[in-house]
């Protein structure tokens, strides 16, 4: 018969799918975002750990995760190629953690 | 899982931020109509809307790992009040203002329906400064904008947003008066860049 079409029956579902996908989105970012800083930090600080070991200083490895948390590749790699100098390293990486534990 | 807190803390405040911008350019699509009938604007709003409390969740996230985080020991005054911290309190505090007013954005739009047109109006184009305080929080006090790829990133995303938004208020303001010279709003039009227009 001439019933009057419908308003979009597909917008609810659409609407429901983009906001799953964004909910989606958002913690997913999230957790491969914390995974990426992890698996960063814990570079840093095996290369600087190893650095260490090679230059015969001796560190607590809990330390050496609290003070080196964020050092960027680059620092790590100058980290590695001047060993003995462990605290520069750790100073140029600083974040939140450096500072405010104060290591 | 000490650290665990601080990941989550450091993932979440930049997601969060990603957040404000993707409000911010859906609530512009909506409003400009550039593009027209699809999506449709319901579909825009519900997105947008939907933005919006993703957003709020997600800050709720990151100051809440900020407060149970034990390296940095920020107490809920120290993430309430600005520069009572001791850690960065200049950059936490462009976070707070931001946070504040996320909340004041959030809460007029919730409340729309009792306030008038022009003062929820007022209240959500401060979104624009929302975006400026937590970009200089994320730029200040995030420890990770130290990488060249997370800092070109977001200048990248503040530069196509901020010239984003200027490009699409020209063409909107140039649509609009184009659209004033055609035909009146009543009379049925086959043309619908004019019923856009007519926003």
């Amino acid at each position: 018969m001439d019933e009057p079409a419908r308003p979009s029956p597909r917008r609810k579902p659409r609407a429901a799918r983009a906001r799953r996908a964004a909910a989606a989105l958002s913690v997913a970012a999230t957790l491969s975002l914390g995974g990426v800083f992890a698996w960063r930090d814990g570079q840093s600080s095996t290369t600087t750990t190893a650095s260490e070991s090679a230059a015969g200083t001796t560190r607590s490895t809990s330390t050496t995760a609290a003070t080196t948390t964020t050092a960027t590749p680059s620092t790590s790699s100058s980290s590695s190629s001047t060993s003995s100098s462990s605290n520069t390293s750790s100073s140029t990486g600083a974040t939140a953690h450096t500072t405010s534990s104060g290591s | 899982m000490d650290t665990l807190t601080w990941y989550v803390a450091r993932a979440s405040g930049i997601v969060a931020w990603a957040l404000v911008l993707a409000t911010i350019v859906w609530g512009l699509l909506l409003a400009t109509k550039v593009l027209g009938r699809r999506p449709s604007p319901a579909w825009l709003l519900s997105l947008h809307r939907y933005l919006g409390g993703l957003t709020v969740a997600f800050v709720g996230v990151h100051v809440g790992a900020v407060l149970l985080d034990t390296y940095t020991s920020f107490g809920p005054t120290d993430v309430l009040v600005p520069f009572t911290g001791s850690w960065h309190p200049v950059a936490v505090a462009w976070g707070i203002v931001g946070m504040y007013l996320l909340a004041a954005i959030e809460v007029t739009s919730l409340l729309r329906h009792r306030l008038s047109k022009r003062a929820w109006h007022a209240v959500h184009l401060l979104s624009y400064f929302l975006f400026a305080t937590t970009t200089v929080h994320m730029l200040s006090a995030g420890t990770d904008v130290k990488a060249l790829l997370a800092s070109s990133a977001a200048v990248l995303l503040g530069v196509a947003a901020t010239f984003g938004s200027v490009a699409v208020y020209l063409w909107r303001s140039e649509h609009a008066g184009s659209g004033r010279s055609r035909a009146p709003a009543t009379e049925p039009t086959t043309e619908p860049r004019a019923r856009v227009s007519a926003y």
